[in-house]
This record gives C-alpha cells, sequence and structure tokens, in this order.
C-alpha cells in the first residue's frame, strides 16, 4: 500500500525560497558578528597581552631604576659621610666640641641614609620586582621609627635621690630630659607613710641646665605642679642646685593617633562601625572625663591632642603637662598648642593681648577634646575647624556633640560634664547610629548614668600600624623654619622631599596593583624572612652606629611622651653660651659659626631689628645699622642677631629669630605700645632672645629712635635690665 | 573701582591690625598652600609648603603698604603675583643679601607691576579663591547664628537632606525647619556680600559671586539656586583642600 502523501499548502510551498533567503542572511550575520567578535577577542587578547608585557618592561625598568637610583645614593651618602667625618676630627683638634659634634651627627645622618638606600638596593627594590615588594612596604621607615623611639641606655648613670634610672626616653622639644625610672625600695616605703602610692615605674621628667633647659619653661611647668600632684599626675617634685625634676606615672601604651590609625586600617575607607566605634565613643567619654578632673583642679591642658593622648587598653592618659595653665592666671594669654587642635579664637583673643583669667581656657580644652573625637572618626585632623566636613560613617548624634565642642564658644557645651553627659548617651546606646541629636540630654532627651555604659572589650586588630602614615598636623611656624633651614642648609630637605614623593608614588601604585596571591607568598616565606632579617639587620646596623644619633628635630616621630610642641632648647644654648647640650641643643649650636661662639659667649643675645626690613633701608642706612652692631659688640659685649651682621651661611636659627621678632612686632613703628607688648611677651615666654633692640632711622637716616625691649627675667645671672643699659646704649647711639 | 569695604580692609592691613591678618591667613593660607603644592607638584613638602605660605604672608605685609587701587589688579591674581614672588625669590634673595654678593634680590614692586601683565590664573585657582571666600561667610555665619539654626542650614543644604529627615533628626517641626533655613541663608547672602567686596580690587571681580549664581539680591525662586551654588563651591573647595592634605601628605 502506497503511503499516502500529505499536500503541503500552498502558502508554504510560496515561501520557502523566502524563507531559505531570511535564513542564508541570518546565518551569514550570525557569521560576521561571530567573526568580528572572534576577531575583536584575538585582538583584545593580543592588545591585554601587549599591555602586560609593557607593563612588565616598565615594572623592570622601574625597579632597575630604583635598584640603579638607591645604589647610586647609597654610594653618594658614603662619600658625604666619608667627607664630614674627618671635618669632625679637625674641629676635635681645634676643641670646637659643638661644631664636631655636628659634623658626627651629620656623619651619622649619611650613614643611615646609606644604610638605608643600600638595602632598597639590595632587597626592597629585587622584592618588588618579583612583585612581593608589599610585604616589606614601609620596612625601612617602620625599623628606624622603631629604633629611635627605644629607650635609650646612656640616662643610667644619672641619679636621681631614691630611684633607679633604667633608661632615657626620647627628649622632646621642652627643654626636658625624659627618664624611665624605677623607685627603690626605701623610697617606695617613704612616700608610702606619706600616703603615696608609687608604681613600680615612673618616668622623670628633668629640667636643668646641663640639659639645655630654661628658667622661663621651668617656671612654667613649675606653675602646674601642684594642682598636677593634686591630681595625682605628679608623685613628688625637687630642685637640686641647677637641676629641677618631678616624677610622673610612667603610661606604657601606644598614642592615640596610631590606635586611630590601626582602627581605621582594618575597618576600611568607610569609616568605623561595630566594636571599633564603640571603642572610639568610650575614648572620647574617657578623654573628657579626665578633661573634667583638670578643670576641677582649676588648671587647663592647653594641648590636647592624639598624640599626648596614650592608650592603655579602653582607658586614656592625657600626658604632657608643659602647657598645663591655672584656669585663674593673671598671665597673658599665649597660642601655644597645636594647629588645628587649637580653637582658633585662642589665637585671636591671644593677639589681643588678654589674660588667661579674662577667657573661658575649659571651653578650649572643650574644642580640642571635639578636634581629637573628629580625628578619631575621620583619622583626619579637622582641616576647617568646625566646617570640617565628615566623610566616613558616624552616627549623626556623635558629630552633633562634636560640633557642639567645636562652636564658637559663646554656644559650646559649658563644661566637660555636659558634654560627657551626651557622649554617655551615645555609648549607651545598643546601636549609636540610631541615636539622633534630639535624643542627647542637652537638647532635651533623657540622661544616662554613666554606670550604663557597657564595658565593651576593645576591637582585635588584625593589622600593625603603617609608620608612614601621618595625622598629625605640621610642626609650629618657629619650628618648621628651623627644621626647612637646617635641611636646606645640610641638603637633606631635597632629599627628604624626593623620598617623600618617591613614597608616596609608591604607596599609589601599590593601591593600584592587584593583590599578590597569598600562595606565592606562603610558597617564598621562608625566602622572604630570610631577606627581611637581612634587611633589618642592615638598618639596624646603620641606626645603632655610633654616628647615628637621631636628630629629634629633624625627625619628628609620634612618642608615648611626646613633648613635641617647645623648642626652647635650642634657644637657651645660645642664649646660655654653653657648648654642652642634649640633641636638640646641640643641633642648635652646630648652627652658630664656632668662632663666633668662642668670641661672644657670655654677653646677651639681642636681636638687633630695623623698623623696616634690611633690603627697604638705603646705603646709608645700612652702614649706620653695621655701626651700631658692630658698637654694640664692642662696647656693651652683646651678641647682636641682626640682618646685617656677617653671619655665616649655616646662622640659620638666627634667621628664625629675626623672622620671629619681625612677627612679634608686627611691622609696628618703634614705641608704637602693641608691638612693644608683643615683644615683651614673646622675650618673656623664653622663645626668643634675652632682649630686642628696636631700631628706627630719622630723616638724615641716622638711627636715633630706639627702644629696648629686654627681658625681665634674670637668665644665668646676666640680667639685662632697662636702666644702666639703656644710658649707655642711649650714648652710643648719639 | 575699589570697594569702600575694601579700602577699609586695606587700611587695616596697613596698620597692621593683627585681626585684620589673622583673618587674611586663616581665610587664603590654605589657598597659598594649594597653589604651592601645585606649583611643586609633588617635590615640594608639607611643611615647605607651609613655609612658603608664611613667607608669602610676610612678603604682603609689605606690599600691601605699595599697593595701588588704580592698577586694576584683581585681588586673586594679586595674591597669586606676591606668591609667585615669594617662590622665585624669596631664599635667594635671602642668601644674595648675607653673602654681599650673587643674584640681587627681585623688586616686590616690579613682581607686583608684572601681576597684571601675566596669563590670568586658572579656572582651578579662581575656584579656591571662590571656595575661600564661600568658606569665610560660612564661618561668620556660624559664629554668629545659633548652633540649631546653622545645623539646619548644614544638613539642609550642605549635606543635602531632606527637610523631613532633618526635623526628624534634630526633632524640630518642618516648618521650624524652613523658617531657620531662611534665617541662615539670608545671613549667608549678606556675609557673602561682605567677604566678596571685601575682597575683591576690581568690579568684574565683584560680580563674579553673580556669575556663579552667589547673587547678594536674589529673588524667592532664586534661593534653591542659591542653596546649590553655595553646596557646590563649598564641597568642591573642601575637595581641593582634601586632595591638597593627600598630595603634600599631610
Amino acid at each position: 500500500m502506497e503511503p499516502m502523501s500529505i499536500p503541503q499548502p500552498a502558502l508554504l510551498m510560496s515561501l520557502h525560497p523566502v524563507l531559505a533567503v531570511v535564513g542564508v542572511i541570518l546565518a551569514s550575520i550570525l557569521g560576521f558578528v561571530l567573526l568580528f567578535w572572534l576577531i575583536g577577542a584575538l585582538f583584545k587578547g593580543v592588545g591585554w597581552t601587549f599591555s602586560m608585557i609593557g607593563r612588565l618592561i616598565g615594572h623592570l625598568f622601574e625597579c632597575v631604576r630604583g635598584i640603579v637610583v638607591e645604589a647610586v645614593r647609597a654610594v653618594g651618602a658614603l662619600a658625604t659621610a666619608a667627607l664630614l667625618l674627618p671635618m669632625a676630627v679637625l674641629n676635635v683638634a681645634l676643641g670646637r666640641w659643638a661644631a664636631s659634634r655636628h659634623y658626627v651627627r651629620s656623619s651619622g645622618e649619611e650613614l643611615r641614609a646609606s644604610g638605608a638606600s643600600l638595602y632598597l638596593a639590595a632587597i626592597g627594590w629585587p622584592l618588588r620586582l618579583v612583585g612581593l615588594g608589599f610585604m616589606i612596604d614601609g620596612f625601612e621607615d617602620r625599623v628606624v621609627d622603631v629604633v629611635a623611639r627605644a629607650p635609650r641606655a646612656e640616662g643610667a648613670d644619672l641619679e636621681f635621690e631614691g630611684y633607679r634610672v633604667e633608661a632615657t626616653l626620647p627628649p622632646g622639644g621642652s627643654g626636658a630630659q625624659l627618664f624611665l625610672a624605677s623607685p627603690t625600695e626605701d623610697h617606695v616605703a617613704r612616700m608610702a607613710a606619706q600616703g603615696v602610692q608609687l608604681p613600680s615605674r615612673v618616668v622623670i621628667k628633668a629640667f636643668g641646665l646641663q640639659f639645655g633647659s630654661s628658667l622661663p619653661q621651668m617656671m612654667r611647668e613649675n606653675r602646674a605642679l601642684e594642682a598636677a600632684r593634686n591630681m595625682g599626675l605628679v608623685f613628688e617634685h625637687s630642685s637640686e642646685g641647677e637641676r629641677f625634676y618631678y616624677v610622673m606615672p610612667y603610661v606604657p601604651g601606644d598614642d592615640l593617633g596610631v590606635v586611630t590609625r590601626r582602627l581605621h586600617e582594618d575597618a576600611g575607607p568607610e569609616g568605623l562601625e561595630g566594636p571599633a566605634l564603640d571603642a572610639v565613643v568610650g575614648y572620647a567619654c574617657s578623654l573628657v572625663q579626665i578633661i573634667g578632673r583638670f578643670h576641677e583642679a582649676g588648671v587647663w591642658h592647653k594641648d590636647i591632642k592624639p598624640s599626648n593622648i596614650v592608650a592603655n587598653g579602653n582607658q586614656l592618659e592625657l600626658i604632657d603637662l608643659g602647657l598645663v595653665t591655672p584656669l585663674a592666671s593673671a598671665m597673658t594669654l599665649t597660642t601655644h598648642g597645636t594647629e588645628y587642635y587649637r580653637d582658633p579664637d585662642l589665637v585671636r583673643q591671644a593677639m589681643r593681648g588678654v589674660k588667661v583669667h579674662e577667657v573661658d581656657g575649659v571651653k578650649f580644652d572643650l574644642y580640642s577634646a571635639g578636634a581629637v573625637v573628629y580625628s578619631m572618626i575621620e583619622d583626619s585632623f579637622p582641616a576647617h575647624g568646625n566646617l570640617s566636613r565628615f566623610t566616613k560613617r558616624c552616627p549623626e548624634a556623635l558629630a552633633w556633640v562634636v560640633r557642639r565642642a567645636m562652636a564658637d564658644a559663646s554656644q559650646r557645651y559649658g563644661s566637660a560634664g555636659e558634654m560627657l553627659t551626651d557622649l554617655a548617651k551615645v555609648a549607651a546606646a545598643p546601636d549609636p547610629f540610631a541615636v539622633r541629636p534630639a535624643d542627647l540630654p542637652s537638647m532635651g532627651g533623657a540622661a544616662v548614668e554613666l554606670d550604663a555604659i557597657p564595658d565593651r572589650p576593645l576591637p582585635p586588630l588584625r593589622r600593625a600600624p603603617r609608620a608612614s602614615t601621618r595625622t598629625t598636623p605640621p610642626p609650629l611656624p618657629h619650628q618648621r623654619r628651623r627644621i626647612e633651614h637646617m635641611e636646606r642648609v645640610s641638603g637633606r630637605q631635597r632629599r627628604k622631599e624626593a623620598r617623600e614623593a618617591h613614597r608616596r608614588a609608591r604607596a599609589q601604585r601599590a593601591s593600584e596593583r592587584p593583590p599578590s596571591s597569598r600562595f606565592a607568598v606562603a610558597s617564598l616565606g621562608a625566602v622572604m624572612l630570610m631577606f627581611v632579617f637581612l634587611g633589618f639587620f642592615v638598618v639596624s646596623m646603620s641606626s645603632s652606629s655610633p654616628f647615628s644619633e637621631p636628630m629629634a628635630v629633624a625627625t619628628p616621630a609620634p612618642s608615648r611622651i611626646d613633648v613635641s610642641r617647645d623648642d626652647l632648647s635650642n634657644r637657651v644654648e645660645l642664649r646660655s653660651g654653653r657648648s654642652e647640650a642634649h640633641a636638640e641643643g646641640a643641633l642648635f649650636a652646630s648652627a652658630v659659626a664656632p668662632g663666633a661662639e668662642a668670641e661672644s659667649a657670655h654677653g646677651p643675645l639681642v636681636v638687633l631689628l630695623t623698623e623696616r626690613p634690611h633690603e627697604l633701608l638705603d646705603d646709608a642706612e645700612r652702614t649706620e645699622l653695621d655701626t651700631v652692631v658692630a658698637a654694640l659688640g664692642d662696647h656693651l659685649g652683646w651678641r647682636v642677631v641682626s640682618e646685617s651682621s656677617d653671619i655665616d651661611f649655616a646662622d640659620v636659627d638666627e634667621e628664625s629669630l629675626l623672622a620671629e621678632a619681625r612677627a612679634a612686632a608686627l611691622m609696628k613703628s618703634v614705641g608704637d605700645t602693641s608691638g612693644e607688648d608683643r615683644l615683651q611677651a614673646w622675650i618673656d615666654a623664653g622663645l626668643g632672645p634675652d632682649a630686642v633692640l628696636w631700631l628706627g632711622f630719622d630723616d638724615r637716616h641716622k638711627p636715633t629712635r630706639h627702644q629696648l625691649i629686654a627681658s625681665d627675667v634674670e637668665n644665668d645671672g646676666r640680667l639685662v635690665g632697662r636702666g644702666p643699659e639703656l644710658a649707655r646704649l642711649t650714648g652710643l647711639l648719639r | 573701582m575699589v570697594q569702600d569695604v575694601t579700602t577699609g580692609f586695606i587700611q587695616r592691613l596697613r596698620t597692621r591690625d593683627p585681626q585684620a591678618w589673622f583673618e587674611l591667613w586663616e581665610i587664603f593660607g590654605p589657598v597659598l598652600r594649594a597653589q604651592f603644592a601645585r606649583w611643586g607638584k609633588g617635590r615640594i613638602g608639607a611643611e615647605t609648603v607651609q613655609d612658603l605660605s608664611q613667607e608669602t604672608m610676610t612678603a604682603l605685609a609689605t606690599a600691601i603698604d605699595s599697593h595701588d587701587p588704580s592698577r586694576g589688579v584683581r585681588f586673586s591674581t594679586w595674591l597669586l603675583a606676591i606668591a609667585k614672588y615669594t617662590l622665585t625669590d624669596e631664599f635667594d634673595r635671602r642668601m644674595a643679601l648675607k653673602r654681599g654678593a650673587g643674584k640681587k634680590p627681585m623688586d616686590l614692586d616690579h613682581a607686583y607691576d608684572q601681576a597684571g601683565d601675566e596669563a590670568p590664573p586658572d579656572e582651578r585657582y579662581e575656584g579656591l579663591i571662590i571656595g575661600a571666600k564661600v568658606e569665610a561667610a560660612l564661618r561668620s555665619v556660624e559664629r554668629e547664628t545659633e548652633m540649631m539654626d546653622f545645623e539646619v542650614y548644614r544638613l539642609r543644604v550642605l549635606e543635602g537632606r531632606q527637610g523631613k529627615d532633618v526635623a526628624i533628626s534634630l526633632g524640630l517641626s518642618e516648618a521650624a525647619v524652613s523658617r531657620r533655613l531662611t534665617k541662615v541663608r539670608d545671613r549667608v547672602r549678606s556675609n557673602l556680600g561682605d567677604v566678596m567686596a571685601r575682597f575683591s580690587f576690581t568690579d568684574e571681580e565683584l560680580e563674579e559671586a553673580s556669575r556663579k549664581g552667589l547673587d547678594a539680591n536674589p529673588n524667592k525662586a532664586s534661593d534653591a539656586l542659591f542653596d546649590e551654588a553655595v553646596a557646590e563651591v563649598y564641597q568642591r573647595y573642601a575637595q581641593f583642600r582634601a586632595e591638597l592634605d593627600r598630595s603634600t601628605g599631610v
């Protein structure tokens, strides 16, 4: 039986060729698309390959260049050190101890720089070449930083009755030496009988002429001492001959800046939350409680900033009592403090010349507390004051507390207790982000008891801080000038800036690179460890060299006990004319031309300030000025710092003195009382010279108008008074 | 034509009024630092930048005495000329004077004269200047107004939050938020006008605020535009400053 054929519909038959054509067209299009895609992918692959090859070549060249540059730098630094050492020997032979120490120290710096460059050339860059640079990123800086901060043994021979000195801590800039010590058993018993319980370890802060301290500085420290004793911040104090010291508790831990960096490195760019945020709120409460204790004792700290706060577990300790001021002090308000953490209004008030008791010091401390809390949240300082934005995660109630602490004084918290009440509300909340500003007690919300704040453990930290990250603001203007000038003279500035730029670029590149395989890290771990230990050995060797004592001013580093605000000791060296001093004092002494130092070791230091800058004087006036400078030196025995003096280029600190005197005088005319008051305050604060001779020329280009502004404080037996000195001076100028 | 307010402020600077100098430093110090950092292209460290900006203020103290408004130089150009003078000449000049030989110092007046002839400052620098002026106005308003009022303005305008959110957060009614916002906005307008007038040497510079949407005499419909302009300028300025901090490693 024939199978029955099914007739195809006529329509389908007629469409068949059309479908075939459409099919062919679609297949062609698909084929072309596929072809283009394949060609595109091929080109992309080739491009990627070339790009990778280019990157690899670039990376190779970069690393080779790095190796060559660092090797050359190491050789250059070695050569410089070799050049400087004979100069040190020559100066020793000539008996110029200060100059020889300067050259030795400079040699040490060069050796250290050479060691670091050698390490980078031999280990750092080769490791980066194979993609393992991140393992040792910043290693050379971190090691140097740690070594510089380590307690040193060279103070152990000093004696303080009842204490055994164990080590010397890095000195700050306040003209004091810091010692780590332990009390003897007898002394512990003796103090216990007086009701003072001494811990096993203490810090002794000692001032003395041999340490390069100044009387004004010692007086300033002394003013707040009784209050500090009552607060338990000082156990005892003593004056022995030319030495004055006091004993404080030793607070172990890291400064708040370091702790904040750790918290943020673990939290990531979005900011803190969870246990890290709880820790910050807890720290804020602790800080404000401490500030409140200061205020209750009738003093304000005046220099609250992260580097002056030590975190010890959940608790904070406020260190550095150098600027602590009685709230009711009759002294003139000064601008001391640290930019960004200091209320700008304090500067305005100080410039008006108001007295301390005329302002509310409590509110200035609270501003600083707000700035510190801001810095903990943002891991950066409040560059715009109270207009600084919160760019990271922050509970709005906490932001409100910071805003209120940094608001205009009339709207700021009135007391630490008031601020603490608001902080406690945030700290006690299970979710700080759920607390609104309207819920805060100062806004009418219910208050919580301090006991209600849960005792939350600190978050575990996964990584060590990167030493290269900086949150502390730049040094104060007068410190900056000295540092910059010194570094310019030695060429260190250029190298330092070049290295900074290099480090930043490297960090930028590192952040852009994809993370390397952990497997590769593990497999090469043993090799790396060997290299790292070798690097540590090289750097440590260069750091522990007898010539490598770090210059404290030139290499500021976070310190647990940081008194890095003033640089008075530098000045004291010139004021007292002595050649023996600690590291910072020696820095300044080394800047003085050795000849000048020897000739004028005993006269008072006088800054001669002309009404107009030197470059605006005409020739006749400059000649007159030279005559006056010579006469002052010859007839009165003064050591005169003037723009007309024939100062060696190395006398960079004298430039700083002149710049500061000019800034203090505010370009006023001779005889102007406000200028005189500012100069007087500058001198009396111990920041300047013994006196300023302010000189103005008349129409005949003669220096007939003059004013002597002298220190009222006797310094090392040389009193620069206004009476007989002024009479002799007037005679001379006629 | 120099504004009366400008003349008054310059007079205060000439009489060495410390408050006026501090104000100048507080407002334009960051701009100078930013400009020096840009010129340095990453090779000048934070401390050098800070030092140079201070030296610029010292040079300004000299230049302000010889300032002649009839020269028709903009305030921003004048400031830039002094900064450039400081950067290129300050240290050479000091060293030459000390050694009594070498390069002669550049005359400040000469540098000032050249200011009008040089290419005008770029947009980024002008952005910094206008940002500094807006921040100065905001800072003065923040000092003069109640904290709650300014917080309303900060949250609503500078942070761009909704009125309802602000009301809930601060425990206010929406009407109260609106009232406080209007109050602070008016003050910002007024103070911004003062700041612009104080730091503008030419009429063209003075009118710059209007061109940027920061008109001192607006109508009701322009409130939103004014808020937007203030927020934009302020945010951009804060961003510039943050970039500066990063680039100089502060």
